[in-house]
């Protein structure tokens, strides 16, 4: 057959399918309720023909785009938003968490052992933070827990405004933490090892020594409560990076390069489930955990509650498979 | 499958789709790429310093929200374009490539997530190099995001040809059009080889490439380009003797091209 022949027979099918692409309705055949698919077919055969033919290569690439095209349309993820998230939430991350529960203790090993036992090592002796850190950066921690400190906390005059300030800082610097911890976690794991180790000394090192001198109350009160949030999702964080590693060593079945990819999808799902909960942390810490009106007490029974949430959530949720 | 392998300096990747076709698709090398980011960088500085003027106005809550759009913008951006704009950020689309799944799919959520968060390892140890070397090492050109999100950076397809050759030679559609005898037979015997098509792939395709491409040149241009592709036509003694001749050069390849594509219609 001609081109000009071939052109001739179907040009009405290909423009009809290009009406088909940009959404429009086509009179053509009402009881076919799959129009797009046969008609997608059906072009992709008359490219291979073109293509066989060798007819002009305007055409065989006209053909080309709309194959590409409907390619792109055909299998696009499609499916409900607000379901879609619904899923997330309460299947797939918590069931994708206990999947790799051993990568989970692996992170929470790294993070909490160092924490552990910088902490204990702050509590008994008060110089021992300043291997890590320098002496005014101590000093600012010191006088932002310090008792005898009336600035702590929210000012009543203006609160809202610091909240919101500390609301933004706690986003932009506790979620990239959480992204950087993941993402380093490519080059074999060593890096978010290391950043999990080191934020694990931070954090034991500073608890302990405030603890130590006595300040101990004021900082527990502030930060037992989205702790639970934060520190869940740092070690998650840290999960996620382990668990690209892993694909690096250990393949499964796969090629080294699928083997990547499976790992990118499903330490993702662990990633952003983390990033979540590192939100709801910031946002505790900024409106709840700061305020001075709020007493100790409340405090503490709310962040029993709280622990018990991110615990039975990780634990407990989408058990029931759907 | 008889498909022609890509030459290697083509740089195409081929992905099989269940309906038994090769998609073609062309990886984005480095230099788009990197003028596309360039570009986005300087748009998202712009963003940053449209929405820091107006918010400096509330002091300390104007603070805490700058902080987190700078977040957004800092991580958040290109997965914004990426997925609600066909895998083009503002940069990408000047570039005139876009990223899809490595299957030729449109980029998922999740997908877009892991590329751009990755950008922390492929900017290590210093401005991209890891991933600047990974785009030049790799034959679909992927850095290593790329590779754990199993995503390319592909050229665009400009989809409308006559659109090119509009914007290319800054003519219309209807451009007064050379007279082509339309008998073969003043040019070719059947008993002439040409006559069965004896033309290499390539040059059926130069011919009838042309023919579709008449419309959109004047005639002289026409002239011009049948010269240089006469040697196709050129076997019957007649013609050769007189190829001197443009006129006849040109009405041969046209003629020539017109039986090719099957030119009653």
């Amino acid at each position: 057959m001609k081109q000009a022949q071939f052109e001739k027979l179907y040009a009405e099918k290909w423009h009809n399918f290009s009406l088909l692409l940009e959404g429009e309705e086509i009179a053509e055949n009402q009881e076919d309720n799959y129009q797009f698919i046969s008609l997608y077919r059906l072009i992709c055969q008359h490219y291979a023909l073109a293509k066989q033919r060798h007819y002009s290569p305007q055409l065989v690439k006209k053909l080309h785009d709309l194959v590409i095209t409907g390619h792109h349309q055909l299998y696009a993820k499609q499916g409900n938003w607000l379901s879609k998230i619904y899923h997330f939430y309460a299947y797939t991350f918590p069931n994708r968490f206990r999947q790799h529960k051993g990568l989970f203790w692996l992170s929470f090993a790294c993070f909490t052992v160092p924490l552990l036992l910088m902490g204990l090592a702050c509590y008994f002796n008060s110089e021992m933070l300043y291997s890590l850190m320098s002496s005014g950066q101590v000093r600012e921690m010191e006088s932002m827990y310090d008792p005898n400190n009336p600035l702590f906390g929210r000012e009543s005059s203006r609160q809202s405004d610091t909240d919101l300030m500390m609301f933004g800082h706690y986003i932009s610097n506790n979620i990239g933490i959480d992204f950087r911890i993941y993402g380093i976690g490519l080059f074999a794991g060593i890096g978010t090892l290391f950043l999990l180790l080191y934020n694990g000394l931070v954090i034991g090192g500073v608890a302990g020594h405030l603890t130590g001198i006595g300040f101990g109350e004021r900082f527990w009160a502030f930060v037992v409560g989205h702790g639970s949030f934060e520190l869940t999702a740092c070690v998650i964080s840290g999960m996620a990076g382990l668990r690209l590693a892993q694909s690096l060593f250990m393949t499964g079945n796969y090629g080294r390069a699928d083997a990547f990819k499976i790992a990118g999808k499903q330490s993702i799902e662990l990633l952003i489930g983390a990033g979540t909960m590192t939100f709801i942390a910031a946002f505790i810490e900024a409106f709840w955990s700061s305020s001075s009106m709020i007493s100790d007490t409340v405090k503490y029974v709310v962040a029993v509650l709280l622990w018990s949430l991110v615990i039975g959530y990780l634990a407990l949720v989408g058990k029931k498979s759907n | 499958m008889n498909q022609p392998t890509p030459k290697i300096i083509d740089n195409i990747t081929q992905y099989p789709t269940p309906e038994g076709l090769m998609l073609e698709l062309v990886p984005a090398g480095l230099m788009a790429r990197a003028s596309a980011w360039v570009l986005d960088l300087a748009v998202r500085g712009l963003i940053l310093v449209v929405c820091f003027i107006p918010l400096i106005l509330f002091k300390l809550a104007g603070v805490g929200l700058f902080l987190i759009i700078m977040f957004l913008v800092n991580w958040l951006y290109p997965v914004f374009f990426e997925v609600w704009r066909e895998g083009m950020t503002v940069g990408k689309k000047y570039s005139g490539i876009y990223v899809c799944h490595d299957d030729g799919t449109p980029i998922s959520l999740q997908s877009s997530l892991v590329r751009n968060l990755l950008r922390v390892v492929d900017f290590l140890p210093f401005f991209y190099s890891t991933g600047v070397l990974s785009i030049l090492f790799n034959r679909k050109s992927q850095r290593l995001g790329d590779m754990v999100a199993g995503t390319i950076v592909v050229y665009q397809e400009k989809d409308d040809m006559s659109q090119i050759y509009r914007s290319v030679y800054k003519l219309m559609e209807n451009q007064p059009q050379a007279k082509i005898s339309l008998n073969p037979q003043t040019h070719y015997e059947p008993t002439s080889p040409l006559f069965y098509f004896p033309l290499t792939l390539q040059e059926q395709q130069a011919l009838l490439s042309l023919s579709d491409r008449l419309p959109f040149l004047p005639i002289a241009r026409q002239k011009e380009i049948t010269q240089q592709i006469s040697p196709l036509v050129q076997t019957s003694n007649k013609l050769a003797v007189r190829v001197n001749n443009i006129d006849v050069v040109h009405d041969a390849v046209l003629a020539r091209a017109k039986q090719l594509k099957g030119g009653e219609s």
